[in-house]
């Protein structure tokens, strides 16, 4: 697997924000990881969405989250998405945040033979170029 | 309002195969709901209601007509539409709960007779990419490579992870599917078997667990169903085959959210929602005699009689382990090779409950020399005609973070 020295694995495809999620990608910029949370219940919620699931307030902050959870599940995958961007195998995974929320993600500076599910994760940003940051999972303290 | 009692009184499905050679999807539907009306012996005057799901519609006029032209259905049938619907629910649009849609429309009295119609010529990828629609363009998604068979080994690994579940248990749902497969001459993948469950684990890794043998296949086509009143369907050509109920439950959309394994079996898990489809249609699970379940994935199988609350939560691995899926098991599934060996032409849900009808009507095409007269052998491995049966559930299930819907027929 790729170490943080090793040149980029994949050509990610870059997001496309809207003005609803630039928040968001400002955070990663700036390297937080935020996530919303209701003003009104404090539910904290992923993916993002107008109005509170519990609640349905639209009172809500992208509220910096510590970044560190532990791994609900993760696969490794042999056949790309696209050969041409993806190189395999590469570890697609969902997060459990310490918050709550789950995030999809990947992955990286882990040899697959090591990969348990429940270990403890921390997000390690990926710069794609001045405006984007993506946000894989890397076994923490690693 | 009175409700009137539906049937289907017509289904037909084209050639499916690896790649349309250039067809358009719209070219698959007509063709299809051609044949339903002429298996039905009625007049393309008598479709009042349709359902339609098509992935490409040749750009006659507008330089972008988009895929599903509301308006220009009755220029290009030639008919006038009084009831339409893009059919968006859970389990791919087209599925039982268009079904369930249709029959709300025809029992309620707004329409006589209602066309599905399912045309799809854009499924296999032209390229190296996984087909278009595995993937989509959003932000908290795509930049992690995922896809569809990658979302369903999330959650396959965490079945495995909570309840023990084993990969022998998803090749078995494969090996069972696609042995049924390898003996409908319709099959895209007819006589490429028969398969062991070691076959089945010895396939190229797609994403674990979930290997080649364990995943739907590409492919284009088209499928069409015609229903009508009962009063209506009894006096028309075929076996009628009735709707008797079924349930809708939409859960997170597909493919956008983490898959996580609470929602694709409810959070709180209930089987509320089957159980009301069950009580509608006057039925138990134990009067089912052949199942169509949705099987994109095996382990979505595994899954989807927990959800359907044929077995308990957790217990699908050894459920499907038991047998019970074969033709001489307690509730035979996906009989023409489902989506993994028969069709899954991109949005293919129609299908599922569509080989129910042909189960119940007795018209399954397998090697017994007798299946156009409906006689069959019943041997497990030889034929693929479920003994006699008189219900059948039908299952569109398609997305890993749940949501479903179910239709329950009944031989006449």
């Amino acid at each position: 697997m790729a170490s943080a020295a090793d040149p980029p694995r994949h050509r990610r495809p870059r997001p496309v924000p809207t003005p609803f999620s630039a928040p968001f990608w400002d955070g990663t910029r700036a390297g937080e990881l935020r996530v919303q949370r209701c003003l009104d219940c404090a539910h904290w919620r992923w993916t993002p969405q107008l109005a509170c699931p519990k609640c349905w307030s639209e009172r809500y902050e992208w509220a910096r989250t510590g970044g560190r959870g532990e791994l609900y599940s993760y696969t490794v995958v042999q056949r790309s998405v696209d050969p041409n961007r993806f190189e395999v195998p590469y570890v697609l995974a969902v997060v459990r945040l310490d918050e709550g929320p789950h995030l999809l993600t990947n992955l990286v500076e882990c040899e697959p033979a090591a990969i348990e599910v429940g270990m403890r994760v921390a997000v390690r940003f990926e710069r794609l170029d001045d405006d984007f940051h993506v946000y894989p999972f890397a076994p923490e303290g690693g | 309002m009175a409700l009137r009692e539906v049937a289907v009184v017509g289904v037909a499905t084209t050639e499916q195969l690896r790649s349309s050679g250039g067809r358009y999807g719209l070219s698959y539907g007509l063709e299809a709901l051609k044949g339903a009306l002429a298996d039905a012996g009625l007049e393309k005057a008598d479709i009042q209601g349709l359902y339609p799901m098509i992935d490409q519609w040749p750009q006659t006029g507008e330089a972008n007509p988009g895929n599903y032209l509301h308006s220009n259905w009755p220029a290009q049938l030639g008919i006038p539409i009084r009831w339409f619907t893009g059919a968006v629910n859970s389990g791919a649009g087209t599925g039982a709960s268009a079904i369930l849609d249709a029959a709300a429309a025809i029992a309620a009295g707004y329409i006589d007779t209602a066309a599905i119609v399912l045309g799809m010529a854009a499924s296999t990828p032209a390229d190296t990419r996984t087909a278009s629609w595995t993937s989509q363009a959003i932000q908290w998604n795509e930049w992690t490579g995922t896809y569809t068979a990658a979302q369903f080994a999330l959650a396959a690994r965490r079945h495995m992870h909570e309840f023990g579940t084993a990969p022998e248990h998803f090749a078995q749902v494969s090996a069972t599917i696609r042995n049924y497969g390898h003996l409908n001459p319709d099959a895209v993948m007819y006589g490429r078997g028969p398969y062991s469950v070691q076959d089945v684990l010895d396939a190229p890794m797609v994403a674990d667990p979930l290997t080649r043998l364990m995943c739907a296949q590409v492919n284009d086509g088209g499928a069409a169903m015609i229903l009508s009143t009962l009063e209506r369907a009894r006096d028309l050509r075929k076996p009628v085959v009735r709707v008797l109920g079924g349930a809708d439950q939409l859960s997170y959309p597909a493919y956008a959210e983490p898959p996580l394994l609470e929602h694709a079996l409810g959070e709180p898990f209930s089987t509320r929602w089957v159980d009301d489809g069950f009580a509608m249609a006057g039925l138990t699970r134990d009067d089912v005699d052949v199942v169509e379940l949705y099987d994109g994935f095996a382990s979505w199988i595994v899954m989807q009689w927990e959800l359907l609350g044929f077995c308990a939560r957790g217990e699908g691995g050894p459920f499907v382990a038991s047998g019970v899926m074969e033709l001489d098991g307690r509730y035979p599934t996906c009989t023409d090779g489902g989506c993994e060996s028969f069709s899954h032409m991109g949005a293919p849900a129609l299908l599922r409950p569509l080989e129910a009808v042909r189960q119940l009507r007795v018209e399954t095409p397998d090697p017994c020399p007798g299946w156009e007269q409906g006689k069959h052998s019943h041997e497990p491995g030889a034929c693929r005609q479920v003994r006699d049966p008189r219900i059948a559930l039908g299952v569109s299930m398609g997305p890993p973070t749940g949501g479903g819907n179910f239709v329950l027929l009944a031989r006449d």
